[in-house]
């Protein structure tokens, strides 16, 4: 409860919104934050940058993320982290993409690859 | 302290060694099934064992996160995790890649797929002597490794959450014409939007006309609950159910703050902020459910008609069921209304005209055959197979006929054992209620027999079935006697079809109806508006206070009965909500704000104005728990047990006063214990009335005080002792609201399952039912600490005394006309015929369950109550007595027979001197009619007058307290209502309503013997002179010595008050001598002892005006500085023939000393 209201006046600062929408599965919501170090959480980050909203399920101030997804690091278009929108390997991909930089994964992921394009 | 490494401590270290050194062993080590060399230490590692030291690191972390947040359900994951790594041969401690690789690694590492890093920092923890191992840095990285993967788990988990939830919002029919809805909104005034239960437009508009800019959205229902659960549903699908963007408003609570885009809310409340000068600035206003044609969404929909010609920056949604559109459409024709049309989703259903044969002549005895019911639930046995899923709804018309049918539904099912018989309608508690929505085992169907509220107000899933048996019944109103009517109608078309409909919903179904297609084509094809079957007066006050001139020519969508529209305007004018030009009053004003019937609110007022301050809490709750429905669970009257558990509490005096006696015991219970739920279902009460009770006499409270008739409580200071008393119970309570949230966000996962037995259905919960916690006794007790439950049970309790009397008199003056007097036979008739009559009414019944119908002896006259020696001459066959009463009741009720509902006994002759409208007497004052309705007659000499004059003055007085306190109250302060104070007398409010409660109280014990007779057409024919003979004006008037008489145009007589008529009554034999007997004898005053004959008239005008010890008072003021009074005439005094300008009491001072100069 005192956590939520010390962070009253940063989340005002902070009301920048995102208007995220995958480019593969038309996914639409708005984030709260892109980047890589979330600031509603702060013990959290991210590998590669991400659209993240406040987690709409949990109370505020828990420090509750969720991250909807990401700019492919390839092309630049916004993809869900939905399976069969993107991939991630220390990186987001689309999956096109993804596909198409199939040999320069390791094998574990190529496999992984593989099925996804079954 | 130890400081030696332990083993497991020394493995990590030379691991740490090894890796740093050689890449190679990394990679082999990830490998091999086991990472340490020795073994006899590593083999059954686990995180688990290193659990209080990492969960002490977790929760010390000043940030919280998903880990932190859950951390037994984290632990259960990490169990798992480790067992499905086990399985695989994979090691459990796993550090990932080299940390500051800047490449992109071409050697796999499965945390490479995952895009969370836990940050949590490293804390030493103090060495476990026990668990003889420590946890370090390079440990702990690991596990937050596996600390990752599961944020990435839980984070996929809500992600499918949130996509399943567009989804499903997308699949909603209504979706598809989310475009032609809001560029409709946006392009017209007026927008019909008509789709079936299911559609989404309830849930969905809202969100669309928000998203598309509109930013303040009120959106009504005819439902308080509805208004909860949309405002809840609505902000989860925004996904904002933490902040108050989407909010609701209802009678007793709101959720509404600055930042509340979408407001949920009541008809009622909306049609209240239109009355208010600020109506907060809606650019939309959306009306749900409009087909359902209730009184106040039907007149929001004309004020809201009127307000968009005024408003330009507001637009009107309309949504209903695909019922009657045209109706609509044709309403804002002028405004074109647009009208989107949303099919409905709804499955085949299939249907069938009296699927068994049905016996359709009438039976004799009027009672329901149940058997075509049980017929079509061996249908649905033979036809249906077990296993496939799918519950029976049937539609009753009332409580009685459920029960018939539950009752033979239930002997069925004792047979079958595949059946579970559950009834619905709005008699039954909530939890009863609920009932329906538990899930049945397998191969168990329920059958549910509900009313008409199954129809549209409540859904249940999974029905396949749908019984009709074309009945419903209705309330309707007879504005002429006031008397509401439970009726059976056949039900129509419209009603017919969303009945069927209900078989549809989740799957195709089956409908069978009971009547024949023929009857469905004779039906209506919709149901009758509210607004022409049920009391108006509170509406008309209501349009009144928000400015309709003439309410006759309101634009209703079906203009109510002109009849009633004309009896209600009467009974606002009888209350003195209306001038009789049909003007608001000050009072009426007063009135329109309080949100009960016109004749609560008017006793809240007259309480306010007439009860000593610590006693108003009693008008308060006597008001609401009359305001309320019914208290009485069904079990209350049939039951022996909660009768007699209730018997100690009830009152003499009637059920309004039971109710209150009931209520204060209740609080005691409350203040004694805990809970009070035990107490009420001893005693058949459903306690969820009470708090509504508790919580509606807060609301009136408030209202009252805004209105300035009520003073604001200083809150009693509290000690530092009671202060920390106090902070530690609610810190106690919101630790026990809090722990009852979550057991309850439990149950809603696990929804109960209903168990068949062979006797009755159990329900899992029900035995425990007092070990579970009571959400709202603590949210009672939250809102009422002990001190305030103190002052509730002090304010509201009057069992006795002035106290008792006074708030009878309060209650039974604002529900005035509504009296009603025994038949002159009761004493020989039964408890169950006992007869009474009303002024509107004859021939009505005392109801079964009300205090008087079980206890009528209570109001008859006993031997010893009756005088057996009438004075000399007066021969009657009535019994003379000073006990009679009369009931004052708040309604009457006609189901099968007519019904006095919650009546109240008072003393007659008293109540109707002081509150009749009209009151005529004859010359002697021994014959009075009240109302133009009750004859009566007191035989000894000067007791009619005598009690008349009392009645007369107290109400004078009384009149002159409440203008004078709702002249305080305005805040509009004119120069004339300033003047006016500033001439009221400087005694202080306190003192004279103090003296007045006693004058009233010890008036309404007065002993006075007199005969009460009803009359009836024929006598009023012959009892009033009629006008044609000449009738003396009575000068002075001792009645009111400003009030100037002047003749009735049809009784004859004189008016010597607003209401009083004097000698407009015939005299009979003994009544004229009895006058001619007082004229004649000589007279003496009892204050100067003159002796003079003089009529009763005259008497008293010698006591009022010239009495020389009266005289003597008034003196003192010299004539010529008098000022001119209102009634002030010109007069020649024929004596001395000086013109003079003055009262008729001054007048006949000035002849007397004229006479006596002359002398
Ligand atoms: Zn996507
Ligand atoms: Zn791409």
């Amino acid at each position: 409860m005192m956590a939520d209201d010390d962070k009253k006046p940063k989340e005002e600062v902070e009301q920048l919104v995102y208007d995220f929408k995958c480019s593969s599965c038309a996914m639409e919501e708005k984030a709260h934050y892109k980047g890589k170090n979330p600031p509603f959480s702060r013990n959290l980050s991210l590998k590669y940058p991400s659209y993240v909203m406040k987690d709409p399920f949990s109370p505020p101030g828990k420090g509750e993320i969720l991250v909807l997804g990401s700019d492919c690091s390839v092309c630049g278009i916004s993809i869900c982290i939905n399976k069969e929108c993107s991939f991630f390997y220390l990186k987001m991909y689309c999956i096109p993409c993804a596909l198409n930089l199939n040999e320069t994964f390791p094998i574990e992921v190529k496999s992984k690859l593989l099925q996804i394009k079954k | 302290m130890g400081r030696s490494p332990s083993p497991g401590r020394s493995n990590y270290y030379k691991r740490r060694r090894s890796r740093s050194r050689d890449r190679d062993r990394h990679k082999v080590r990830k490998t091999s099934p086991n990472p340490s060399t020795s073994k006899h230490v590593e083999e059954e590692f686990s995180f688990t064992s290193y659990k209080r030291e990492l969960n002490k690191i977790i929760l010390y972390s000043s940030e919280s996160n998903t880990v932190a947040n859950s951390l037994d359900d984290f632990w259960v994951f990490l169990k798992k995790y480790e067992a499905t790594l086990k399985k695989a041969g994979k090691p459990i401690v796993d550090h990932g890649p080299e940390e500051n690789s800047d490449e992109p690694s071409t050697k796999f590492s499965k945390f490479h797929c995952i895009n969370f890093t836990s940050s949590m920092k490293y804390m030493d923890t103090v060495y476990d002597e026990r668990e003889r191992r420590k946890l370090d840095k390079n440990l702990f990285q690991a596990f937050l490794n596996i600390g990752s993967i599961y944020i990435d788990f839980k984070n996929k988990e809500k992600f499918t959450k949130l996509r399943k939830l567009r989804q499903a919002q997308k699949d909603l029919p209504v979706a598809k014409y989310r475009n032609e809805i809001v560029s409709a909104v946006q392009n017209e005034r007026v927008v019909v939007v008509a789709g079936d239960t299911g559609c989404g437009k309830s849930t969905q508009v809202p969100q669309y006309l928000h998203e598309a800019g509109f930013s303040n959205i009120a959106c009504t229902q005819p439902r308080r609950i509805a208004c909860v659960s949309l405002s809840k549903r609505v902000a989860y699908e925004m996904l904002t159910q933490f902040e108050s963007k989407v909010g609701y408003q209802i009678r007793f609570e709101k959720s509404k703050t600055a930042d509340t885009k979408i407001c949920f809310i009541t008809e009622g409340l909306l049609l209240r902020q239109m009355s208010s000068e600020n109506l907060p600035n809606y650019d939309v206003i959306i009306l749900d459910e409009v087909h359902e044609r209730h009184l106040m969404g039907d007149f929001l929909l004309g004020v809201l008609k009127c307000l968009i010609h005024s408003r330009n920056d507001i637009k009107l949604v309309l949504m209903s069921a695909t019922i009657n559109i045209k109706l609509f459409e044709d309403y804002f024709s002028a405004e074109s209304a647009a009208v989107i049309q949303v099919p409905g989703r709804l499955f085949p259903i299939e249907l069938s005209y009296k699927p068994v044969l049905i016996d359709d002549k009438p039976k004799r005895d009027d009672r329901l055959d149940p058997q075509p019911y049980v017929q079509i639930m061996q249908l649905i046995d033979s036809k249906y197979s077990k296993d496939e899923r799918g519950d029976l709804l049937v539609f009753m018309s009332g409580v009685q006929e459920i029960t018939a049918i539950c009752d033979a539904a239930q002997q069925y099912a004792e047979k079958t054992k595949n059946w579970i018989v559950l009834p619905l309608h709005s008699g039954l508690s909530l939890a009863e209620q609920d009932k329906v929505f538990d899930y049945p085992p397998e191969r168990v169907r329920k059958c549910i027999v509900s009313t008409n509220i199954a129809e549209t107000s409540v859904t249940i899933d999974g029905i396949r079935f749908v019984v009709d048996s074309g009945k419903v019944k209705e309330m309707s109103y007879d504005s002429t006697t006031k008397m509401q009517r439970l009726k059976e109608f056949w039900i129509s078309k419209a009603s017919a079809d969303q009945r069927k409909g209900r078989a549809g919903r989740t799957g195709p179904g089956v409908c069978y109806r009971i009547y024949s297609e023929q009857q469905y084509s004779d039906m209506e094809p919709f149901s009758t508006p509210e607004v022409s079957r049920v009391p108006l007066a509170s509406l008309l006050l209501l349009m009144s206070s928000l400015g309709v001139n003439d309410v006759r020519r309101f634009p209703f969508l079906d203009a109510p009965p002109e009849e009633a529209v004309e009896n209600a305007l009467l009974e606002l004018k009888q209350h003195g909500a209306l001038t009789s030009n049909e003007k608001l009053t000050s009072l009426g004003r007063t009135l329109s704000k309080l949100p009960v019937e016109v004749c609560l609110s008017k006793a809240l007022v007259l309480g306010a104005v007439t009860l000593p301050p610590h006693k108003r809490d009693s008008a308060l709750a006597l008001a609401a728990a009359l305001g309320i429905r019914a208290i009485y669970t069904t079990r209350a009257h049939r039951d022996f047990e909660c009768e007699n558990a209730r018997q100690p509490d009830e009152s003499d005096h009637g059920d309004p006063l039971t109710l209150l006696s009931l209520y204060c015991a209740w609080l005691r219970e409350k203040r004694d214990t805990r809970g009070g739920r035990a107490w009420c279902r001893r005693r058949g009460i459903e306690e969820q009335r009470l708090y509504e009770l508790t919580k509606l006499a807060a609301q009136l409270r408030s209202l009252l005080q805004d209105n300035n008739l009520m003073e604001t409580q200083e809150p009693e200071s509290m000690s530092s002792a009671e202060r920390a008393l106090r902070h530690g119970q609610m810190k106690q309570l919101k630790d026990m609201r809090r722990q009852y949230k979550q057991n309850a966000a439990k149950d809603l996962k696990n929804k109960k399952h209903l168990k068949v037995d062979s006797w009755e259905i159990v329900d899992d919960k029900s035995n425990e039912d007092d070990e579970v916690l009571d959400i709202r006794d603590i949210e009672f007790r939250m809102t009422n600490d002990a001190q305030r439950i103190q002052a509730l049970i002090a304010g509201s309790s009057a069992s006795s005394g002035r106290d008792l009397i006074m708030l009878k008199v309060v209650l039974c003056r604002a529900l005035y006309p509504q009296v009603a007097v025994a038949d002159n036979f009761n004493h020989h008739k039964s408890t169950a015929e006992q007869l009474y009559h009303t002024w509107s009414k004859p021939f009505v019944f005392l109801h079964p369950t009300s205090y008087f119908g079980k206890q009528p002896r209570v109001l008859q006259l006993t031997e010893a109550d009756i005088q057996k020696d009438t004075p000399a001459g007066y021969e009657t066959r009535l019994p003379l007595s000073s006990k009679h009463q009369i009931l004052c009741y708040l309604s009457l009720l006609e189901t099968t027979k007519p019904y006095i509902v919650n009546s109240m006994r008072m003393p007659a002759a008293q109540t109707l001197l002081l509150l009749a409208h009209s009151i005529d007497t004859n010359i002697g004052f021994t014959r009075i009619i009240c109302d133009a309705w009750l004859l009566l007659e007191f035989p000894y000499p000067e007791t009619g007058l005598n009690l008349l004059l009392k009645a007369v003055k107290l109400r004078q007085r009384w009149d002159a307290l409440i203008n004078r306190r709702l002249l305080d109250a305005t805040p509009t302060k004119t120069v004339e209502s300033e003047l006016e104070k500033q001439n009221l007398p400087k005694i202080s409010y306190e003192e004279v309503q103090h003296e007045l409660s006693c004058d009233i109280s010890s008036y309404m014990i007065s002993d006075v013997s007199y005969t009460i007779k009803r009359l009836l057409p024929g006598d009023l024919k012959t009892i009033y002179q009629g006008a044609d003979e000449s009738h003396p004006t009575v000068e002075p008037n001792p009645f009111d010595e400003n009030f100037e008489c002047k003749p009735h145009e049809k009784k004859g007589g004189v008016f010597v008050t607003d209401n009083v008529v004097f000698n407009c009554v015939v005299d009979t034999n003994w009544s004229y001598s009895s006058y001619e007997e007082a004229y004649n004898i000589p007279w003496t005053c009892p204050n100067c002892e003159l002796t003079v004959c003089l009529s009763p008239i005259e008497r008293l005008q010698h006591k009022h005006f010239t009495c020389s010890l009266k005289e003597d008072k008034k003196i003192a003021t010299p004539q010529t500085t008098r000022e001119i009074k209102p009634n002030a005439k010109e007069y020649t005094c024929d004596n001395c023939k000086q013109t003079l300008y003055m009262t008729p009491v001054e007048i006949l001072k000035h002849k007397k000393s004229c006479l006596k100069k002359s002398d």
